[in-house]
């Protein structure tokens, strides 16, 4: 409800014409519309073509099911990289540290051995101190 | 004869390529729509904000709000009054979350001063477009609902989250300065 008195000020104010919009706007305005446009024409042809995408991926899966035993990719990988310097020289590496570990004796014990309970006798403590210091926080909180 | 799938390889057929069509046409229908109302929407947003560069802002999400509804939108006989209401809601909600809210809307009676400012030109209408962007918000914001948007105290008070007595005193004053300033300026 407008009030009852309605002077020259009014007038003033309901002559006013819209203000000019910025020439950037329209611009701006456009180029996120247009990657919304094409986003949703996108999403509708996948929605459009699901049925085809789902039977393309179910087709692929099954074919290679069947081709996987027949051609054994896996195998022929392996045998690839077998042959690679740097693996075999990795596969050395790792005999001379595996012999090493079973004949070389510290204590009338193979090294092999003594790593492995030194080894868990360090997880062990870690394990116990972690636990300890759990106890404790939440007795003091408590 | 039979026309070839623009892009056979990827699965895009006809009828996706008239689909893309479609989108480009609507795109460039919303153009025009932008084009018709981007000065109205713009002057909603600025006369509220009283920034041109914050309603440049609000005006690009009405239009993306805009774009989201077009469908609608177009079949509608009143487009302009939703296009009003979104950027005054737009606007409002602006102005809570950018400045003090003790500030804008405050149920504090103080006197607010006016700050001075030299008109541009002698032109009465850009003096009293000056004058209103120069109002402080609290005198602004109601003064610009009760005249530009045609809202009722009550629907003012309501939207501001503000008393019925505030928003008169607020609206009565916001008037008294526009009046000294045209008075002084003309």
């Amino acid at each position: 409800m407008k009030e009852p008195n309605e002077d020259w000020l009014d007038q003033e104010i309901k002559r006013l014409p819209d203000l000019e919009a910025p020439p950037e706007l329209l611009p701006k305005v456009m180029r996120s519309v247009q990657q919304r446009s094409v986003r949703r024409w996108v999403m509708s042809i996948f929605r459009q073509h699901l049925p085809f995408i789902k039977n393309s991926g179910l087709g692929f899966a099954l074919a290679m099911l069947v081709l996987i035993p027949l051609f054994n990719p896996i195998a022929a990988l392996i045998n690839f990289l077998a042959h690679t310097p740097l693996l075999r020289f990795l596969g050395d590496m790792l005999d001379v540290g595996g012999t090493i570990l079973t004949n070389l004796r510290v204590f009338q014990l193979p090294l092999g051995w003594l790593v492995a309970l030194v080894a868990g006798s360090s997880y062990l403590t870690c394990i116990l101190a972690a636990s300890t210091v759990r106890h404790l926080a939440t007795a003091k909180r408590s | 004869m039979v026309n070839a799938a623009p892009f056979p390889l990827i699965g895009i057929d006809d009828q996706d390529a008239s689909g893309l069509d479609a989108t480009m046409a609507e795109v460039q229908e919303f153009e025009t729509f932008v084009r018709n109302y981007q000065n109205m929407v713009f002057s909603v947003a600025a006369r509220i904000v009283g920034n041109p560069i914050d309603a440049q802002d609000i005006s690009q999400e009405v239009f993306i709000k805009a774009y989201a509804r077009f469908d609608e939108l177009k079949q509608s006989g009143t487009v302009g009054g939703w296009l009003k209401t979104v950027a005054t809601n737009l606007s409002i909600n602006h102005l809570n979350r950018y400045r003090a809210r003790w500030r804008f809307f405050s149920e504090e009676e103080n006197e607010v001063e006016i700050p001075t400012f030299d008109p541009p030109t002698d032109d009465r209408r850009e003096s009293l477009e000056l004058a209103i962007q120069k109002l402080p918000d609290a005198q602004r914001v109601p003064l610009v609902l009760f005249h530009f948007q045609d809202l009722s105290y009550d629907e003012i008070a309501d939207k501001l989250g503000i008393s019925l007595a505030k928003v008169k005193t607020d609206i009565h004053r916001g008037r008294d300065s526009l009046r000294k300033i045209l008075v002084k300026t003309s």
